[in-house]
């Protein structure tokens, strides 16, 4: 696909998808779109070929998750307190729908992770990536994503009060070829 | 409740998609600001070439023409002046309420500087006050909005940066009470450093394959950046300046499980070397400070404690030394000239000796007090219901100033403060 036009057609279909993946890893939607920016900048600063919107929207998935983290490190305490304040204020106007309820949860409970813990989390669970993915998606020694992840599904089951465990999806390739 | 599968999955697919106008916006930002990208890449390019920047295989890099060792890379030629991209009195104008003090002609050596937000005038400003060895105050000023953070002190002054985008960096010179601006080359790029009138560039660049968090050091030059070095998923904390601003250090990943340890020296050329390997990811350690003008101090957490490497930057030689401790705690905080730390906890610090023996302690009532060092001096800072407590204890006799019954150093009310060290050259004189 020629770049302009994948740009425009990642843009049309997929920017509501990668803010709101931002917004996971940055717990505020002018940080996430900012990230989503950045990285589309990023992406499309290279030639680089795309063989399919999907394709495309993974590469940039990985940029933002790696500014995600790095840019979340340089946020000062009054930051870190404005985020809790608007995170306090949020509840005030939840939706009643679940969804949105759950959602916003969420975002209140990825508040209470760390950076790194969120950017493991999310890669594990938005986009299934293996431990292993994940280590090298964000340049991380895998037992230190081990430990995130643990880290982070703790956190994340104390606040939701849900029971998630920390097993690793598995493809279970049967013999004669079917998977399940 | 869900799954977390489902629960990701809902957040997810929250946002609708932009309509054609909102799409039409964003493709054109992000295409004008990579052609942009493009340019400097191009004029970058173009720089390295004329200046022989030589990269060669053991990862040297030799940007001084004058360091070159012709056996050892591609021969370097071409221009040797730097021209400094520092633009002073540039578009922002900033200002700043002028307060010329003769101290900040010659800082002294175990300062601290401490900002925190003022009202004043109607307005918020960023006030600074310095706290001598002694615990004298001294009022440094107070810089007019949008500059908020104190990003680095230099023997130029201290560097300030705007806390919004795009982000505008000044030095802010105390001993004449001017605010120069210090504007970066590009949007995604921030000033960290000045060093012999080079500005220091550290800038988010292009994502590699595998898009790999790396920040980038650069040199800002006339009309151009001359590269330093990568870093890598420890950019923030692997980014330092010496205290006599000559020298620059960069831990650039190798792979990983290691990482390179970049010097760049200013003497008045630029030279970069790369003096050791960590075995260990960049991220594995936490930058303590630097100890003299050559020596940093670095801490790496082991399953008992923590090990501290003092580096000596110009030779690449390291020492090291064990403090046991409990990984879930704060890392102790090392002041390498005595052996003496300080350990902060919920509800005090303490500073110990080198044999483990409590020299003092500050209470800090429900919470957990941020300790800076400088020099066999630790500065406290509490947080409590009415403001921000500062306390100081020195690690030579264990005498605490401004707790314990007595009053506190500092009380500050308005935000958390920001609190960073001066180490004075080690002047041979």
């Amino acid at each position: 696909m020629e770049n302009a036009a994948t740009l425009e057609r990642l843009v049309a279909e997929r920017y509501g998808r990668l803010v709101s993946y931002a917004r996971l890893l940055t717990n505020s939607r002018a940080d996430a779109e900012d990230a989503v920016h950045e990285a589309l900048i990023s992406t499309f600063s290279r030639p680089r070929r795309f063989d399919n919107v999907d394709a495309c929207e993974g590469y940039v998935r990985r940029a933002i998750a790696s500014r995600a983290m790095d840019g979340h490190r340089k946020r000062s305490r009054e930051a870190r307190a404005l985020v809790t304040l608007r995170s306090d204020a949020r509840q005030h106007v939840a939706a009643v729908e679940t969804s949105l309820a759950e959602a916003d949860a969420l975002h209140r409970a990825l508040a209470g992770l760390s950076p790194r813990e969120r950017a493991c989390v999310t890669l594990r669970f938005v986009d299934h990536l293996s431990v292993d993915e994940t280590a090298r998606a964000l340049s991380l020694a895998t037992g230190t994503v081990k430990r995130y992840v643990s880290d982070g599904i703790a956190k994340l089951n104390a606040a939701l009060g849900t029971d998630q465990d920390n097993a690793e999806p598995v493809a279970i390739i049967v013999q004669g070829g079917r998977s399940q | 409740m869900s799954d977390f599968y489902e629960i990701f999955d809902t957040a997810l697919g929250q946002s609708a998609p932009p309509d054609a106008q909102r799409a039409a916006a964003v493709v054109d930002v992000v295409s004008h600001r990579v052609r942009s990208r493009r340019r400097a890449r191009a004029a970058t390019m173009s720089l390295g070439g004329v200046l022989g920047i030589g990269v060669l295989g053991l990862g040297i890099y030799l940007v001084d023409p004058r360091d070159a060792d012709a056996d050892a890379g591609p021969a370097a030629s071409g221009s040797t002046s730097h021209s400094p991209h520092v633009s002073p009195s540039g578009d922002a104008s900033p200002s700043a309420s002028a307060r010329a003090d003769s101290w900040w002609a010659s800082p002294q050596a175990g300062s601290f500087v401490v900002a925190t937000p003022r009202e004043a005038d109607g307005g918020t400003r960023l006030g600074l006050t310095i706290i001598l060895p002694d615990g004298t105050l001294v009022d440094a000023g107070a810089v007019e909005e949008p500059y908020t953070k104190v990003s680095a002190w230099t023997p130029a002054g201290l560097l300030l940066t705007q806390g919004s985008k795009p982000r505008q960096t000044a030095l802010w010179s105390g001993d004449t009470g001017t605010l120069s601006d210090v504007t970066p080359l590009g949007e995604s790029s921030s000033v960290i450093a000045v060093v012999g009138g080079h500005v220091v560039l550290s800038t988010l660049p292009d994502q590699g394959e595998g898009a790999q968090t790396r920040r980038q050091l650069s040199v800002a030059m006339s009309d151009g950046e001359v590269d330093l070095c990568d870093t890598g998923d420890a950019s923030d904390s692997s980014l330092t300046l010496s205290p006599d601003g000559k020298t620059l250090v960069c831990l650039e990943p190798v792979d990983a499980h290691q990482s390179n340890v970049i010097v760049a020296t200013v003497n008045p050329q630029i030279a970069v070397n790369q003096v050791a390997t960590f075995t260990h990811p960049a991220s594995d350690y936490t930058r303590i400070g630097w100890v003299s003008d050559t020596e940093l101090l670095f801490a790496r957490a082991l399953a008992q404690g923590y090990r501290y490497f003092t580096l000596d930057t110009s030779t690449g030689t390291w020492s090291d030394t064990f403090l046991p401790g409990d990984l879930d705690g704060t890392l102790p905080v090392l002041d390498q000239s005595t052996g003496s730390y300080v350990v902060s906890s919920w509800g005090n610090a303490v500073a110990y000796d080198a044999a483990g023996t409590v020299l003092g302690e500050v209470p800090c009532a429900d919470n957990k007090p941020v300790v800076v060092m400088a020099q066999a001096r630790a500065l406290i800072a509490c947080q409590t219901s009415e403001g921000t407590h500062l306390a100081q204890i020195n690690l030579q006799d264990g005498t605490v100033h401004g707790a314990n019954g007595e009053a506190p150093l500092l009380t500050l009310t308005v935000g958390f403060p920001q609190v960073m060290s001066y180490l004075a050259p080690f002047d041979p004189r």
